[in-house]
């Protein structure tokens, strides 16, 4: 009972942490979590008794108790280990293994792609997330390795979706920017027959507007840009000067490789990889919380693209005194075949930087 | 160019100096000995980059250097290279001006599509021949974001400071359209290139000691701060092949106070380490503008008579100490300005390098704005048609004879004669308010428009007398 119990959670988890189920409840989940995780391997290691503490991180259980279970270890050993397992292996999979040390055991990774087949998280898959979230920690960069070529509408996307996570995660837009875009629609019905009436729902509209218009100009702007050029990498910096930014993310898409429309792969499929990756690399959750502030958006194109709206910037280096995030995107060469697109060092040395001429000012309520 | 420069310089005994002092004193000693008095830290790179600065200083040798700046058009994307390649070949073309010249339109395909401007600028007025000259090339874009605000507190919505990136669209063209008598411009370009040269030589500082703090006073409404934004955007572009950007920081001397009692004094520190951070990056140069700078150091003796707060000393004693700490940074310079001279602190005045006075234009300087103003009338259309007015120099020359061409000219000098004691600010809403007051059709003809100037200069001392009686 306790069993299904637990793996019935589980399953909710592993589906918050698809991006595309388009909850709102992914930040609060990026939270401070490590505490409990750590109260898991304290009770498991005692022998006593096996005091199972399952975290809810999702806003709809945060209210609610911790889950604990009480278990007798000499009436029910077998079955508790069991959990105990499957508890841990949750924190790796969502949290990277707080013990590495302990090898992955088959049944409960059995167990979980039968709970959730479409997710597929192998062991091998986890030992990986263990070193993602490493990475991510130590270095500020997170890969994605394509199996196959993608597109460059695909990377378009990349960028865009992207930006507008950045943006939630990051705390400039209150909500994630396609509901945002659906308020913002059945809110213009709603003023259509209440003109003059004050605007419910305690979001300034006005400044709403703006930042989406913005946003919006800005998102079809790079539309635009990646059908006019090669983009090899793309920066967006919150806050302060171009120079001294408060943040600053990159995209690298150099070691991206392109075909056509039937040999790449799905736009949707490599999404899915990318913030998979990117949820269990924790990238974007800061402890420090970030002030309201202007996003810019800079991106590396050829220098003899013609694009018009961006403006160029020669002189502009990247900032190095600031600790970038990266987002490496990149095909694996050993399956695809074919040189990278940029063929390494120089072949983008024709490309400059252009930077997007309004910046995306963040709002909240 | 720049290499015959660099062989100049190379043989000049003070560059050696070193390597040869090392070879007399033993290594260690040398070593102790640099440790003891080196307070300035070497710029990285700076090696190569020592020459640069040559091209402010005037060359060693007879050739004059002659400064041509490039303005490159915000959209283009061309190299550097060609742009100077194109540039050359077109002062080739034209190897003779007359003093300061500007070419906006060009017969050449290239330069239409990237370059906006062109022009040969702070020369004397006589005919240049640009072969026998030193060229000097500052190729430059405008920055068309507005400023970014910089805030010293997290949940504040105040900014304590502003900062552009330069050079900025906003500061364009400021430069020329200040007017000084006696140079004051080149004597504040050739102060801070003289920093940045004795920076290079790695002058001891503390033998010879400046302070990169220069202090504008004067009446207001004479463009001090005007001036501190024009020097910063004439140096970004001058020292574009030293320092990659040029930031400007202008701070708001009244963010600095906290309601918290001797808070302001952390402020200040808090507000200096964050310039410190943009000094820390050493391919800036960095300007401070503090405008109005009494607010910040009001004389201390001041408080003694107990009218001023204790905190206020603090705030001082503040700025005092940050100023001595980042004056060891070789690329920060430090601008202010003030109307009250004598309420600043000592202590400030005497670290103030240059201490400047700003007054209020001459009848030739007014000419020259009145002129500035009226030619940009005419581009306008507002005034039309364009008629051709005669510069200060040019009416001397003719000996102010009154002749047909000469006719409007002296009518302006009139009235430039007439403002004596208007200050600049004045001066340049002059035209605006003539149109206003006494033009009543949307274009005017010059004679027509001269007439209404004269009547609104007469309106204007009317109206500062009135106020003086008043007061």
């Amino acid at each position: 009972m306790a069993e299904g119990k637990s793996r019935g959670e589980l399953l909710v988890r592993l589906e918050t942490t698809n991006p595309f189920t388009n909850d709102l409840n992914s930040r609060s989940k990026m939270g401070p979590s490590n505490s409990q995780g750590k109260e898991i391997n304290i009770h498991t290691e005692s022998d006593t008794e096996c005091n199972i503490t399952v975290p809810s991180r999702t806003n709809d259980f945060s209210d609610e108790q911790p889950v604990t279970e009480t278990y007798n270890p000499s009436s029910d050993e077998t079955k508790s280990k069991e959990i105990e397992v499957i508890a841990e292996d949750k924190e790796n999979d969502i949290h990277k293994g707080v013990s590495d040390d302990r090898a992955p055991v088959d049944g409960p990774c059995l167990l979980l792609t039968e709970a959730s087949p479409d997710v597929t998280p192998t062991c091998q898959l986890e030992a990986g997330d263990a070193e993602t979230l490493r990475r991510a920690r130590e270095e500020g960069r997170v890969d994605v390795v394509f199996p196959k070529p993608v597109t460059q509408e695909g990377c378009c996307r990349f960028v865009t979706e992207i930006l507008k996570c950045v943006l939630y995660q990051r705390q400039q837009l209150p909500m994630t920017y396609d509901q945002l875009v659906f308020t913002q629609k059945s809110q213009n019905e709603e003023l259509s027959w209440r003109l003059g009436e004050s605007v419910a729902g305690g979001l300034d509209w006005r400044k709403c507007q703006r930042t989406l218009q913005d946003l919006q100009e800005v998102l079809q702007q790079l539309e635009v840009l990646f059908t006019l050029s090669l983009v090899p990498r793309v920066l967006l910096l919150l806050g302060g000067s171009l120079l001294l930014p408060k943040e600053l993310y990159e995209v690298n898409m150099e070691e991206v490789i392109l075909a056509a429309g039937d040999r790449s792969l799905r736009v949707s499929s490599c999404l899915r990889q990318i913030f998979r990756t990117l949820f269990v690399a924790d990238l974007l959750s800061d402890a420090k919380p970030v002030r309201l502030t202007a996003t810019t958006v800079m991106v590396l194109a050829h220098r003899n693209c013609g694009v018009a709206w961006f403006r160029p910037r020669l002189e502009f280096k990247v900032p190095t005194r600031v600790k970038s995030k990266v987002i490496g995107l990149s095909c694996d060469p050993s399956t695809v075949g074919g040189p990278p697109k940029g063929d390494g060092q120089t072949g983008w040395k024709d490309y400059v930087w252009f930077q997007a001429p309004l910046a995306i000012k963040g709002f909240n309520k | 160019m720049r290499l015959i420069k660099r062989s100049l310089y190379s043989n000049d005994p003070e560059v050696r100096f070193p390597h040869n002092a090392s070879d007399l004193i033993s290594t260690s000693r040398l070593a102790k000995l640099r440790a003891k008095f080196k307070t300035q830290k070497p710029i990285s790179g700076m090696e190569g980059d020592i020459m640069e600065v040559g091209d402010l200083k005037h060359n060693p040798d007879d050739m004059t250097t002659i400064h041509v700046e490039v303005h490159v058009k915000s959209s283009s994307t061309a190299e550097r290279s060609d742009v100077k390649m194109h540039v050359l070949a077109l002062l080739k073309r034209h190897c003779v001006v007359f003093g300061v010249y500007r070419w906006t339109e060009f017969d050449e395909d290239f330069l239409t599509k990237h370059v906006q401007s062109v022009a040969i600028v702070d020369t004397e007025r006589k005919p240049i021949d640009l072969k026998s000259c030193c060229l000097s090339i500052h190729i430059f874009v405008l920055n068309e974001d507005g400023p970014s605000t910089l805030t010293l507190e997290e949940d504040e919505e105040l900014s304590a400071a502003n900062h552009w990136l330069l050079p900025a669209a906003e500061f364009h063209g400021i430069w020329e359209s200040l007017v000084y008598d006696s140079g004051v411009k080149t004597q504040l370009l050739d102060y801070v290139s003289t920093t940045i040269y004795f920076s290079d030589k790695n002058v001891d500082s503390n033998l010879i000691s400046w302070n990169r703090v220069v202090l504008l006073h004067g009446p207001p409404g004479t463009g001090k701060t005007s001036l501190c934004k024009a020097l910063a955007q004439k140096l970004s572009i001058r020292l574009a092949n030293r320092y990659t950007y040029g930031q400007f920081v202008e701070i708001n001397s009244h963010s600095l106070f906290s309601k918290w009692f001797s808070e302001s004094g952390k402020l200040v520190t808090k507000m200096f380490q964050k310039i410190q951070q943009l000094i820390d990056d050493k391919e800036a140069l960095v300007f401070v503008l503090i405008d109005e700078v009494e607010s910040l150091t009001a004389a201390r003796n001041a408080s003694q008579a107990g009218t001023e707060p204790s905190d206020a000393i603090r705030v001082v004693n503040s700025v005092l100490t940050q100023l001595d700490q980042i004056k060891r940074h070789p690329n920060v310079v430090i601008l202010t300005t003030s109307n009250v001279t004598e309420k600043i602190d000592l202590a400030f005045v005497d670290r103030a390098d240059i201490k400047q006075y700003i007054g209020p234009p001459s009848v030739e300087g007014i000419f020259s704005i009145y002129l500035s103003c009226l030619q940009e009338l005419m581009k306008c259309q507002i005034i039309y048609p364009r008629q051709q007015l005669l510069t200060m120099f040019e009416l001397e020359t003719m000996g102010f004879r009154e002749c047909n061409v000469s006719e409007l000219s002296l009518v302006l000098r009139n009235i430039a004669t007439k403002s004596k004691g208007l200050s600049g600010r004045a001066l340049r809403k002059l035209p605006f308010l003539a149109h206003a007051l006494f033009v009543k059709t949307p274009t005017v003809s010059l004679e027509r428009f001269l007439e209404a100037m004269d009547l609104a200069v007469d309106k204007q001392i009317e109206e500062r007398t009135q106020l003086l009686n008043c007061v």
